[in-house]
């Protein structure tokens, strides 16, 4: 894998923060880890919960299995398998995987095979996304293609594709801006880089 | 007896009693426009990217047989179900059924315009479903029983205060007028519902044929949540949303924020292919209901079809000066806006169009503006015809779209008719009995006119630079040759040959504000024949009246059906200026004819803004000495032709209330001393409604 781009990173973190996003690089899974529970610590206000995918990206980066678990002190759990309603109902903070960022827009996207984690960065006061820092693509036209071949992956099915552009937001009284109608109030995005 | 539009005017006066909310409405347009505006400044490629987006449009709409197709067949190998509906009813037959057969209650939504043009949530609630709006502004206009104000923003007429006594009331609770009370408010009533409601119905933004994708954008995000919850989905999608590829879905998942909010993206897009299990959960469905409702009659009809190229942005309210001051309750039934008009004309009727069809201006400002380059002037214009020649023309409508005859009579009988037009009798029978407001000062008329002079000052020219036609609109004819005669002497001076045709008849504009589009084709096709013998013998045509150029170049090949003739006189029409700059001899300066010091406030016509913007115009003025600042609101003066001379609300009235803003910028402004514009009718308004002296420009140059 290629080395982040500084010259798209540095666009992608100017317009997720014009937006309202928060964007943190990250030199791999331990210092991943630190983040997301200082953050956790800081900003939640409730219990914290985070997908099995978000460990797919640190493990993919390790190359070593890894878990957010023992960070006793910050309450972060597992989504597991056939309790995500119940979860969704008392997540404060949801840490997911984002699995592509685009500089030209400033958004992350996010890719769900199941509606869980879906839900988990709708649903969540506080959203962390993490995502590997090489998954950054330069312009919106570029996913075109990456639309094209995901959607035509017969096995796994379609998974439901969301870009998202920083905290929920309205503008709908009096053309006010507003954070956090129904989804996430803060969003937070780790660039986790893999050692060299 | 032609219709009176009564209940028209009746809510305009009640827009015109409440001037806060049109302030809130104004702010909120302005700041649409603005920062659409500056939006594009930032993109690399914004005029390709705007092309770009009315070519992909108007070829989905051309391959839309095939697209809807191949969308639908690719639907279904994913393993939606998906329907076609004729019409609205038929929507609410299937979604009532669906919820019959799966037991279900609650029915939740996020915001679609196309399930508001069927009235869906009416419909269902009749059969006894409750449904629930879960976009703010929507559930907001949901609880007060209203209909959208505007495209993109429902419920931007109501202000805090009222949202908050709304909550208090429909929720039983205490909301305080407070923005994070009451957010707080609407997340408690809608948590539940989200987590209980046993379908969700959203709209589809984009719908992509290639891999049978709808494609959802929400700023809140509540889409995402009726899309992921509930375990049965329901897309209602017109069918004009469907594009063949994902390069194309992009660009317009791009294109709608742009230019209706001015981001580069909506904060949520969701993709939705298929339906995903929930807490391995799997058996759940997606249903994609893809809407008619008379959009296919739509795409047979040559003048309504482009109205299909809609992407939805809002931005032609948000320049719309008369919507911009009694909103879309007034200006609009379901669809509001200019755009609103030929899409209520072909989905919901005449009768319902005819409502507001009048309160456009033809100042053509939503054509300028569109993203998808749809001609929505002269679709409403078509709309006007149908209206008048079922209903009748207003006697104030005939009157002023005859003035040509009438300026001929006037100016034959002057100063006799100047007496009668001033005399303060004459002037209360024309109010009574014509419709004309006695409180503006009409023009005079000269009895040598223009082309009474012409001959005089025709200069023969030996070996011409260039050979121009001049083309004199109602004005430089019969009120102001002045003006005329200084615009063919400054062309002779520099070696260009000016003739007049004696058989050119004026523009024909008012026949088009006021829906007579046979005379005004008729006129049009008059002019394009006599012109196309002149630019064939080598000549250009120019005007000093920006509303005639304006026709030449752009309206009369729309009436002549795009003849290749109308498109040849079009591609030789020039403004005044704009062939004076290019033309003139060089090393030539032009000088002040006034004292150089004056600070001069410039007006842009509307007109005028769909050509050189008074381009060239404020160069020369530079050029002269004068310090010349464009003031502007961005949107029209509110004369509109001699739509600010009629009486009333349809007229003066509104006219007035349209201009006030700008006549606030001018008059606030001390640095100036004289406001310059080109067009008649924006100097009588000016005149009228500020305290400077509103003059042409070519009163202010010279070049001897």
């Amino acid at each position: 894998m290629d080395q982040i781009n500084q010259e798209y990173f540095d666009e992608f973190k100017s317009r997720f923060e014009l937006l309202a996003g928060k964007v943190y690089g990250s030199s791999g899974p331990q210092e991943t880890v630190s983040l997301i529970e200082q953050l956790v610590l800081e900003r939640g206000q409730g219990k914290a919960y985070y997908s099995k995918e978000v460990l797919d990206v640190l493990e993919s980066i390790k190359g070593s299995s890894i878990d957010l678990v023992p960070i006793r002190s910050a309450d972060i759990y597992k989504v597991a398998q056939g309790d995500g309603l119940q979860v969704l109902k008392e997540a404060d903070v949801g840490i997911t995987r984002a699995d592509f960022a685009i500089a030209e827009t400033g958004c992350l996207v996010e890719i769900c095979y199941d509606d869980s984690s879906k839900l988990l960065s709708s649903l969540s006061r506080v959203h962390i996304a993490v995502l590997s820092a090489t998954n950054l693509l330069p312009k919106l036209q570029d996913f075109a293609s990456v639309l094209r071949n995901l959607l035509s992956d017969s096995e796994r099915g379609k998974p439901s594709v969301t870009l998202i552009s920083g905290p929920s937001r309205t503008s709908d009284i009096e053309l006010k801006s507003v954070l956090g109608v129904h989804g996430p109030h803060e969003v937070h995005a780790i660039f986790v880089e893999s050692a060299t | 007896m032609p219709k009176s539009y009564a209940p028209l005017k009746e809510k305009i006066a009640m827009a015109l009693s409440h001037p806060e909310r049109s302030r809130v409405l104004l702010a909120a347009t302005k700041r649409g426009r603005d920062s659409r505006q500056s939006q594009l400044a930032t993109l690399s490629n914004a005029e390709s990217f705007l092309e770009e987006i009315k070519h992909l449009k108007t070829d989905s709409i051309a391959n839309l047989d095939l697209l809807l197709k191949q969308f639908m067949t690719n639907c279904e190998k994913n393993g939606s179900k998906v329907v076609f509906a004729k019409t609205g009813y038929d929507v609410v037959n299937y979604i009532a059924g669906l919820a019959l057969k799966n037991n279900v209650k609650v029915i939740e939504k996020s915001k679609s315009l196309t399930t508001e043009e069927i009235e869906l949530n009416q419909h269902l609630e009749e059969k006894g479903f409750r449904v629930i709006e879960t976009d703010l502004g929507e559930r907001i206009i949901q609880l007060a029983q209203e209909k959208p104000f505007h495209l993109v923003f429902p419920a931007i007429h109501k202000s805090q205060t009222e949202v908050a006594k709304l909550f208090s009331d429909s929720f039983n609770i205490e909301v305080s007028d407070d923005l994070g009370q009451i957010m707080k408010a609407i997340r408690k009533e809608l948590r539940p519902i989200f987590l209980e409601a046993g379908i969700g119905i959203t709209g589809a933004n984009v719908a992509v044929a290639e891999t049978g994708t709808i494609v959802i954008e929400t700023n809140e995000g509540n889409a995402r949540l009726v899309s992921a919850i509930p375990d049965i989905h329901v897309v209602v999608v017109g069918m004009e949303k469907v594009v063949a590829t994902w390069e194309d879905a992009l660009k317009l998942v791009m294109a709608h924020p742009v230019s209706a909010t001015g981001t580069r993206l909506t904060n949520y897009v969701s993709m939705i292919s298929q339906r995903r299990p929930l807490d391995g959960h799997s058996n759940r469905e997606l249903h994609v209901i893809i809407l008619d409702n008379g959009r296919s009659k739509m795409r047979e009809d040559p003048w309504f079809r482009e109205a299909l190229n809609c992407i939805r942005c809002g931005a032609c309210m948000n320049v719309c000066p008369t919507y911009g001051v009694v909103g879309g309750h007034t200006f609009g039934y379901i669809y509001p806006g200019p755009i609103g008009i030929p899409w209520t004309e072909e989905i919901h009727g005449l009768d319902k169009a005819s409502e507001f069809a009048h309160l456009c201006i033809s100042c053509g400002l939503c054509k300028e503006i569109c993203p998808a380059g749809i001609d929505i002037p002269m679709m409403i214009a078509k709309v006007k015809e149908k209206d008048v020649k079922q209903n009748g023309q207003l006697i104030a409508n005939k009157v002023l779209s005859r003035s040509d005859a009438f300026a001929k009579l006037a100016s034959t009988t002057a100063p006799i008719s100047n007496w009668i037009i001033q005399s303060r009798l004459s002037r209360a029978f024309m109010d009574k009995f014509l419709g004309m407001e006695r409180k503006r000062k009409l023009p005079l008329f000269v009895r040598n006119t223009f082309e009474k002079q012409f001959p005089k000052i025709k200069e023969d020219i030996k070996n011409p630079s260039a050979k121009v036609v001049y083309f004199p609109d109602i004005t430089a004819n019969y009120n102001e040759p002045d003006i005329a005669i200084k615009a063919v002497t400054l062309l002779q001076r520099h070696g260009i040959e000016v003739i007049v045709p004696p058989k050119l008849k004026p523009s024909g504009m008012p026949y088009i504000s006021y829906g007579e589009l046979e005379r005004a084709t008729k006129i049009a096709r008059h002019n394009v024949n006599i012109l196309l013998e002149f630019v064939k013998s080598g000549y250009d045509i120019v005007a000093t009246e920006p509303t005639a150029t304006y026709c030449l170049r752009q309206v009369y090949p729309r009436l002549l059906n795009n003849s290749e003739e109308s498109w040849l006189v079009s591609s030789h029409a020039f403004e005044f200026f704009e062939y004076y700059a290019t033309h003139r001899k060089t090393g030539h300066q032009v000088n002040a004819r006034q004292d150089r010091n004056t600070q001069l406030g410039f007006h842009i016509p509307c007109h005028q803004r769909a050509l050189s913007a008074g381009s060239y115009t404020i160069s020369l003025l530079q050029e002269a000495g004068y310090q010349v600042k464009v003031i502007e609101t961005g949107t029209c003066c509110g004369m509109a032709g001699t739509f600010g001379l009629k009486k009333g609300e349809l007229g003066y009235a509104l006219s007035m209330a349209v201009g006030k803003p700008l006549f606030d910028l001018f008059n606030n402004d001390t640095s100036i001393q004289l406001i310059a514009t080109e067009s008649s009718v924006c100097t009588q308004q000016l005149t009228d409604g500020t305290k400077y002296q509103t003059v042409h420009p070519l009163e202010l140059l010279s070049d001897s």
